[in-house]
């Protein structure tokens, strides 16, 4: 059989391209955005066909390659798949894809160095979701952060040095006390069994001490806390996201599920005890942030705002199902990781759509652009349906999950982030009515229609603005009527995971904790050791 | 047989799909005849289901279509699955049936509106979802169908949109309906947690026991039932969704929508009949909402408004029936209900359609001459939705109310509540006939040449509908058909309905209810009104409590509404700034602070720094030298 | 006879240390290299003298890559002086104090 390093061609095409295209000359607007849509459509085909090829219903690491890095301490370049990344591997393709095509009046003269940054953060997160050792994953956390910072920097409004720089520290805060848990549980290892490695899926079996891995997990749990973020570390994210909504669309899609993963690769495989000790605490700040988002978000003037909170909230589902700890929350988890980039994505590309044709994310100046504006508000309406978890839609699919598993482990959170749903409906409707809806009556809103006018009346979306936004109303459609081929093919590493934590507290019945009947196997044992200096690409049998 | 039921489906979705996305590039007329045309294939294909399920003999009634596997997580399996048995091909004909006459009506009186397109596509999507809700196998489609039905509903209240008004009510309609969807979802999670499964069949044959939690899945469920049929405590977005076009009103009221939540009880009644004091719940709520409904719409002048409530009040008697155990007879009266109140609706829209879009009924009168035919149809839909003998509603309503005094589960005191408020109904309405059509003219275009006379696509669905309105009652009465056509479902997970035998005594009772009703209507408004004027002078507090709903929402306001609002904007203004970020961002000004202080230091000068390299050189040596660390 | 190492050793120290007195105390740029080369090649006789005393070769080894060193860095510092010049019209480095932060 062929073998292809598919892995790394996802991470170091987008790199190469993001350097290439950054090498352009100033002036050369529209090559270097070719370039950069080209690159990223082919890194698309490959995520594609990666999940295409994937098979569903099996445990274990898929297209893994290895390669000795340096190995006098151990650390490896070791990639790799299973049914917990692959879907988010792809949604980081398809989400770079749209982000590079579609158009910016508001970066126009920076658009060289937006698609250049762009594609380099697609890479590094590319990077930190397959890599399956921790310094190769560290190496691509901090890596996600200098494009992240110049991307707030150039994109951003006013304030958008200060943003760049509070989000810089938070998030290198966080990193900083991984990093030292990272060498801690190497050394740990090392000392326990002899041999030292950085290698995840090793370091899973390492039998850290229960209070040991009570501050090992906080350590990883703060760096990916803020990245998420969890309520009260959100603090950075209202700022850098009402910056502008082309930064607000590039974090909230590419960046903040990398930090909802970590929980999973790398919170509960590496620290089940302390997971499971912890998960009542974390899952109840989860239902915390689903409730304070919401109200936040009702609270709002502003579109951006309106969704800088929202997005809060939603990622409120995603921490609670990941630390309701069964197969039913953890799957939903991951599928609503995956809608939750879909649908934040189109909702901020179009606040940044309203932006550019209106002036103004003010939610007191905006109003009656669907008479104007049909396609756009068709389009508006169907993101917002999806977030509001409508069924027939895909965020329906990972709530539902969320909250049935949710419910059967911790009943009280679930009953209270069900009410979550209730605030979903009000703010989003509130905001497409205060949007869309209405007439335009007052002087501001005159001004405003004057403007339009003044502007060529650019009335509806251009091709282009169409062409980033139909793939992601195709997907919410089709995840939302044909979930099961997606979530079958996590379904094993899912109950993989969840079987680590249960074994890790065994005196919990299992009627009390859902039903653990149907056969999940245990993790596999590797049984490809790296070669010495060699690769070891593995294709699904 | 049951495949093809999969097609009733597949009509409006592509009827939909064809407004939605294609019929730009067609005349806008053909959008309308394009959705009446799939719902109408629709209403063929539950024709024929319906057809040949009755041929059938009662225990091969039940069949089971799966079109693909939905959602599969741990041993949670749900399938996109349709039942069809009598109780869902019923209500599939009468979706249908109804709703294709709703489409006709329709093409006509939104003729013209520049949102034509996307009207018919919403008016197919919301036929689209009710369908999926009726005939789904499991709770988690039915929860589709049941979104779905919120949303449309949402869409065509909203349709409007460049009113404000319209664009809350839709809001308004579909956060009420959001609450009940709270209480559906929470219901579906202790089920599957109770029985790990939630398919109907499963659900229903294990439901013979469980006491406390079945009441508690009662109660959730009930929670959603009364959201979407609009009963009291949360009744309160439906008399605002008025501000929706006429058909969509009658779509909502008759045939969609709010007849689910009484659906859902009688699907779900192998659960409710295990559970006594939910039923009793069920029941109560829906006597006292017949009740407020019916007083509050004595008052209101907003024709489409007093409909409303009259829609409301006529759920509270649905609600009474499944709740006193009669589920036959409350889907009996749901059914001449769907025929009545789409006619009432259609004629008023017919009115109000010919008075250029004037809805106050003080600004009506006069109209019998100019519209014989909107009239008489009006009037036969009043007269059943009044009770008055031989039309199809007296039939059904005193089906409800036999069973309320005689049933298995009789409640004398919310059978006598059940009286009076069929006294009101036949008043209120009636109050309507007279106040609309009789009299003197009092709008401009009464007489006028602007005065669009209904054509004949929206007076023959009047027609059609009228003809129910008047035989539908003789299905059950002659044959009793009705009640044994649905006999198999409600007996099938045990015996748990009980036929009651219409009490002749009770007949009369309520008949000269009706009759005294008609005639109390007349004499307060079939003349010059002077005794309606007296009388609301002299009650003019307690026409103040009715006109205010009794003040209802006013409360809802100030105890909901306003506290979460202002909960929300110190929450998302000040204490997200201030108090959270003030705490955490306190890394941020001590990095910027000492980066501050630390600048001092950088004076630029080379040499400065070069002296400070060496000091910091030197004395890095002198504490390893003090260590003794020189390998010795 | 042969010198003990310590001479070397010490004469390396002298040379360091004027090296280092002189970056700190002149003031012309061109004059502060001298001192640096200074102050490198009594790293280069420190090394030369222990790879002798040892009898290895990597010390002398490493002399080659640090005589390279030298001539790129002073390339490239000759390159930055000369264009301070050109913008700033003195390489007094009292003047030129655009690091203050």
């Amino acid at each position: 059989m062929t073998v292809y390093p598919l892995l790394t061609l996802l991470v170091f095409l987008p790199a190469a391209g993001g350097v290439l295209t950054l090498f352009y000359h100033r002036e050369a607007r529209q090559a270097a955005q070719a370039t950069a849509a080209v690159v990223a459509g082919t890194t698309l085909l490959l995520a594609g066909w990666l999940i295409a090829v994937f098979p569903a219903g099996v445990a274990g690491m898929y297209f893994e390659e290895r390669l000795p890095w340096v190995p006098g301490l151990g650390i490896e370049y070791h990639v790799g798949v299973d049914g917990i990344n692959v879907l988010l591997v792809g949604l980081t393709a398809l989400l770079g894809f749209v982000t590079v095509i579609a158009p910016w009046p508001s970066v126009n003269g920076r658009a060289r160095e937006y698609a250049g940054y762009l594609l380099l953060l697609q890479a590094g997160v590319t990077g930190a979701l397959v890599a399956l050792d921790l310094v190769l994953f560290f190496v691509f956390w901090e890596f996600m952060l200098i494009p992240m910072y110049f991307l707030v920097g150039t994109c951003g409004g006013p304030r958008r040095i200060e943003a760049a720089l509070k989000f810089f520290i938070y998030t290198s805060l966080g990193s900083l006390l991984m990093l030292i848990a990272i060498i801690a549980l190497y050394l740990f290892n090392g000392q326990q069994t002899g041999t030292y490695t950085f290698n995840v899926l090793a370091l899973a079996d390492a039998k850290v001490p229960a209070d040991a891995q009570l501050w090992l997990f906080l350590a990883f749990a703060l760096a990916f806390a803020i990245k998420v973020p969890i309520v009260p570390f959100h603090t950075w994210l209202p700022d850098v996201y009402t910056q502008s909504p082309v930064t607000a669309l590039v974090l909230g899609t590419m960046l903040v599920k990398v930090g909802s993963y970590g929980f999973i690769r790398f919170g509960l495989t590496l620290f089940p005890e302390a997971s499971h000790q912890l998960a009542p605490v974390i899952a109840a700040l989860a239902v915390v942030g689903i409730l304070y988002g919401g109200l936040a978000a009702i609270g709002q003037r502003d579109l951006v705002g309106v969704l800088a909170y929202s997005s809060i909230a939603q990622l409120g589902f995603v921490i609670l199902g990941i630390f309701a700890l069964n197969r039913q929350s953890i799957q939903g988890a991951l599928f609503q990781m995956v809608n939750h980039g879909l649908s934040a994505g189109a909702l901020f590309l179009i606040a940044a759509l309203i932006l550019a044709r209106t002036q103004t994310t003010s939610l007191d100046r905006l109003g009656g652009l669907a008479q104007s504006q049909p396609v756009l508000a068709g389009f508006f309406l169907i993101s917002m349906l999806s977030a509001v978890g409508l069924p027939g839609l895909n965020s329906f699919v990972g709530e539902f999950l969320i909250l049935m598993g949710a419910y059967q482990t911790l009943p009280a959170l679930a009953v209270l982030a069900t009410l979550g749903v209730v605030l979903t409906a009000i703010y989003l409707l509130t905001l497409y009515r205060k949007t869309m809806h209405g007439e335009a009556a007052s002087p501001d809103r005159a001004a405003l229609t004057l403007t339009l006018s003044q502007r060529e009346r650019r009335l509806d979306l251009t091709p282009r603005e169409s062409i980033a936004l139909v793939p992601l109303v195709v997907l919410f459609v089709w995840l939302g009527l044909f979930p099961a081929p997606f979530l079958s093919k996590m379904d094993a590493s899912v109950a993989a995971v969840v079987q680590r934590t249960q074994i890790a507290q065994p005196m919990r019945a299992s009627s009390e904790v859902g039903d653990y009947r149907s056969p999940s196997q245990p993790p596999t044992p590797d049984p490809y050791p790296p070669k010495e200096g060699g690769l070891v690409w593995r294709l699904p049998r | 047989m049951g495949d093809s039921v999969g097609l009733a489906l597949l009509f409006p979705f592509l009827g939909f799909l064809f407004n939605a996305l294609l019929s730009r590039a067609f005349p806008r007329g053909l959008s309308g005849i394009v959705a009446s045309l799939a719902v109408g294939l629709s209403f063929v294909v539950a024709l024929t289901t319906f057809l040949a399920l009755s041929a059938l003999p009662g225990s091969q009634q039940f069949h089971a279509v799966t079109l693909w596997t939905w959602l599969v997580a741990g041993d949670l399996n749900v399938r996109i699955g349709l039942l069809v048995d009598p109780l869902s091909s019923l209500m599939l004909l009468v979706v249908t049936g109804v709703g294709f006459l709703i489409h006709v009506y329709a093409i006509a009186s939104m003729h013209g509106d520049p949102g034509e397109r996307r009207f018919f596509a919403y008016l197919n999507l919301f036929v689209l979802a009710m369908l999926v809700l009726v005939l789904a196998d499991n709770f988690v489609l039915l929860m589709a169908g049941w979104n779905g039905v919120g949303l449309s509903s949402y869409l065509l209240i909203a349709f409007w949109f460049e009113r404000d008004e319209a664009a809350r009510a839709g809001v308004k309609a579909f956060v009420v309906n959001a609450i009940g969807d709270v209480g559906l979802l929470l219901a579906a999670f202790l089920i599957f947690v109770s029985y790990r499964t939630l398919d109907y069949d499963q659900v229903f044959k294990a439901a013979g026991a469980g006491g406390a939690v079945l009441t508690a899945i009662s109660l959730l469920l009930l929670l959603a039932a009364v959201a979407k049929s609009a009963q009291l405590p949360l009744y309160v977005w439906l008399p605002d969704a008025m501000a929706g076009p006429t058909p969509v009103s009658a779509l909502i009221h008759a045939a969609t929508m709010v007849t689910a939540g009484v659906y859902l009880i009688a699907r779900t009644h192998p659960i409710y009949t295990q559970s006594p004091e939910a039923l009793g719940i069920v029941a109560t709520i829906g006597a006292l909402t017949a009740l407020f409904a019916a007083t509050v719409g004595l008052v209101k002048p907003n024709i489409k408004r007093v409909l409303a409530y009259s829609t409301v009040s006529q759920l509270g008697y649905m609600f009474l029936g499944v709740g006193v155990g009669a589920f036959g007879a409350g889907l009996f009266h749901l059914t001449t209900h769907a025929f009545f109140k789409a006619l009432l609706f259609l004629a008023a829209g017919g009115a109000i359609h010919a008075l250029g879009g004037e809805e106050d009924m003080r600004k009506m009168g006069g109209l019998r001459a100019r519209l014989p035919l909107v009239y008489w149809t009006f009037v036969v839909g009043a007269l059943a939705l009044a009770g008055f003998p031989l039309f199809s509603g007296f039939w059904s309503k005193d089906e409800i109310i036999t069973a309320t005094f005689a049933g298995p589960r009789a409640n004398p005191t919310l059978g006598v509540v059940a009286l009076v408020t069929a006294l009101l109904t036949a008043f209120y309405i009636f109050r309507a006939v007279f106040l609309t059509f009789h009299g003197k003219p009092h709008h401009h275009l009464s007489l006028s040449e602007h005065f669009h006379a209904p054509g004949p696509v929206m007076t023959v669905p009047l027609v059609i509908l009228a003809g129910f309105a008047v035989v539908a009652g003789y299905v059950q009465v002659l044959g009793g058909s009705f009640g044994h056509f649905l006999q198999p479902v409600f007996n099938r997970y045990g015996p748990h309905e009980v036929a009651v035998a219409l009490n002749p005594g009770l007949l009369a009772a309520s008949a000269t209810l009706s009759v005294v009703g008609i005639v109390l209507a007349y004499v307060v408004y079939g003349g010059d009104q002077a005794l309606a004027r007296r009388l609301g002078y002299q009650f003019a507090w307690l026409h103040q409590l009715l006109l205010n709903d009794y003040y209802i929402e006013d409360l809802y306001r100030l105890v909901i509404v306003r506290p979460v609002l202002a909960v929300a904007g110190f929450v998302g203004e000040t204490f997200d700034r201030v108090v959270v970020d003030g705490a955490v961002g306190g890394v941020v000004a001590m990095v910027r602070y000492s980066g501050a202080a630390l600048t001092i230091v950088q004076t630029g000068n080379l040499r400065g720094y070069g002296l400070g390299i060496l000091t910091g050189a030197v004395v890095i040596l002198a504490y390893l030298s003090y260590l003794g660390g020189w390998g010795g | 006879m042969i010198a003990p190492l310590s001479y070397y050793l010490i004469l390396s120290a002298v040379l360091f240390s004027i090296g280092v007195v002189g970056v700190l105390v002149r003031r012309n740029p061109l004059v502060m290299f001298m001192s640096i080369e200074l102050m490198l090649n009594a790293a280069n006789l420190t090394f030369v003298a222990f790879s002798r005393y040892f009898n290895t070769i990597q010390g002398q080894i490493v002399v080659f890559f640090i005589l390279t060193i030298a001539a790129a860095e002073v390339v490239v510092g000759l390159a930055i002086i000369v264009s301070i010049f050109r913008s700033k019209a003195t390489i007094d480095v009292d003047q030129v104090a655009s690091l203050k932060g």
